[in-house]
């Protein structure tokens, strides 16, 4: 594994914790977009002790990570603690399954944005679909491969913006019902409420990509893990803070909707903040995005040895290439895409924490946090795996 | 025909097809939030009720000639989360023509969409 110290050079501070904020969600994607589904509709009346649980669940994977930081940190990520943990051979599967899942990831999220959020709030973009998704996929790929520095700069200042809308969309609907403590209480349905629990921790799950910039922070393992822990704990509280009044939409058809901060905000507040609101949790998707392309150069970088600049035009080729594939079936082919991707994202996320818990129990005295924490999180994406594998809408 | 409107859905008591005629639809908010009954379909495009607050009644009087209807909420956002139902008029229906007057014009058995 190379990490070419040469070519990463530290980045801000600021700037990878406006990646990593950035990797989660985007935050405002995940309460506009992401977390209603997660819920689900049967568990909406309660949507904040869903929320909140689902992040206290998601401690599981963040330790082993933290764990894994302090005492490792390179741009192969996931895969450089799993060579760690298990060797080279593992790790490698580990690694490229991760490329793949991200690979298809990418493919399936310009689609996502172009063909089901864009004309929920713009239906006057319908026309244009197809050169808007080249126009996205090349724009952005040209973006990362050009400017990498500026567009870390834009995702930083997209998150700050993001939280502000955060904060409106849940002032609207406070302003309008009040503060919904119910939203924190086991409502009429447990069993879809233990459900929702887990798929609203496995939003966090993206929440691995700043562990590729490994080589790239100043303060080395312990200080890329205070940001990759601190960037969670932050999001939760946001994203709990702004999801709770969403319970007062329990019944309706929020949880089934592509974009349902988008009405919410339309119901609650107006056509304008609908739209702004739209317009910046695409954006914030866009910007989880840019960040899973970096993180793929950085990784691909470590499994082949080859510089970044030349990662990034392999990145940004295959990217190009999959949104032009995609316009032979645009309608259903990011259905087809988000299975193999989810599938092979969970599988090597379990390759890691089996790795992890592997290593712990090799220790001379295996602490029962490492080991309590390799299984609850290996448990988690195993459930991820069946939720993929068993559920529409994917199959 | 009694409806009710709720956040954020549409109850009607009746059935699922209705005899094409003239019917009136009497609409009770249950809220909290303000709603209407708007109705489109073939002869009746966007008839609605006003738009009142949670507690209030209003009557919405229309002819219905064979075809689909939706019934919905045009206050933004509140058809998309689900205040929108379709009734099918058809000569199948086993509602009376016989003009306005509420329930007593109401169609029988369910199987809204």
């Amino acid at each position: 594994m190379s990490d070419g110290a040469g070519e990463l050079r530290p980045l801000p501070s600021p700037l990878l914790w406006g990646f990593a904020i950035s990797c989660l969600g985007g935050p405002l994607a995940l309460l506009a977009v992401e977390l209603p589904d997660a819920v689900g509709g049967r568990a909406l009346d309660s949507i904040g002790l869903v929320t909140l649980a689902g992040a206290a669940l998601f401690t599981a994977p963040m330790l082993v990570w933290w764990r894994f930081s302090g005492e490792i940190a390179s741009a192969g990520g996931l895969y450089g603690f799993t060579r760690l943990a298990v060797g080279e051979r593992v790790a490698r599967v580990q690694g490229w399954t991760w490329v793949v899942s991200y690979v298809l990831y990418l493919g399936f999220t310009v689609t996502q944005v172009v063909y089901d959020l864009l004309p929920q709030a713009f239906p006057g973009v319908t026309p244009w679909r197809a050169w808007l998704l080249i126009g996205t996929a090349v724009g952005l790929a040209a973006a990362l491969v050009v400017a990498e520095r500026a567009v870390l700069w834009l995702l930083l200042a997209s998150v700050v913006i993001q939280a502000v809308m955060m904060v409106a969309l849940a002032g609207a609907v406070i302003g309008g019902h009040g503060w919904q403590w119910g939203s924190f209480s086991v409502g009429a349905h447990p069993g879809s409420i233990a459900r929702g629990i887990a798929n609203a921790s496995l939003l966090f799950v993206c929440g691995s990509l700043p562990l590729f910039m490994g080589g790239e922070v100043a303060g080395g393992g312990r200080q890329l893990r205070r940001i990759v822990a601190g960037s969670a704990g932050l999001v939760a509280l946001i994203l709990v803070a702004t999801a709770a009044p969403l319970a007062i939409y329990a019944g309706s058809n929020l949880a089934s909707l592509e974009l349902p901060g988008h009405t919410v905000a339309l119901v609650e507040s107006g056509g304008t903040l609908a739209r702004w609101l739209a317009v910046v949790a695409i954006t914030s998707v866009m910007g989880l995005m840019a960040a899973e392309f970096i993180a793929l150069t950085r990784l691909l970088h470590a499994l082949t040895g080859a510089g970044v600049p030349r990662t990034r035009q392999l990145v940004a080729g295959g990217f190009v290439a999959l949104a032009a594939i995609s316009l032979i079936d645009p309608e259903r082919i990011y259905s087809k895409m988000i299975t193999p991707s989810l599938v092979a994202l969970y599988i090597s996320q379990v390759i890691v924490f089996a790795a992890y818990g592997v290593m712990a129990a090799r220790r001379r005295s295996p602490r029962p946090s490492d080991l309590l924490a390799a299984a609850v999180a290996g448990g988690l994406m195993l459930f991820g795996l069946e939720v993929v594998i068993s559920q529409q809408p994917y199959f | 025909m009694d409806v009710t409107l709720k956040d954020f859905a549409i109850d009607v008591s009746g059935g699922t097809t209705l005899a094409p005629g003239t019917y009136t639809f009497h609409v009770t908010n249950s809220g909290p939030a303000p709603h209407n009954l708007t109705i489109d379909g073939p002869g009746v495009s966007g008839q609605s009720t006003a738009t009142f607050g949670a507690g209030g009644t209003a009557d919405l009087t229309v002819t219905l000639k064979n075809g689909t209807y939706d019934l919905f909420c045009s206050v933004p956002g509140h058809k998309t989360l689900g205040m929108d139902v379709t009734v099918t008029v058809g000569t199948g229906g086993s509602g009376s023509s016989s003009g306005s007057g509420g329930g007593g014009s109401s169609a029988s058995g369910g199987g809204w969409s």
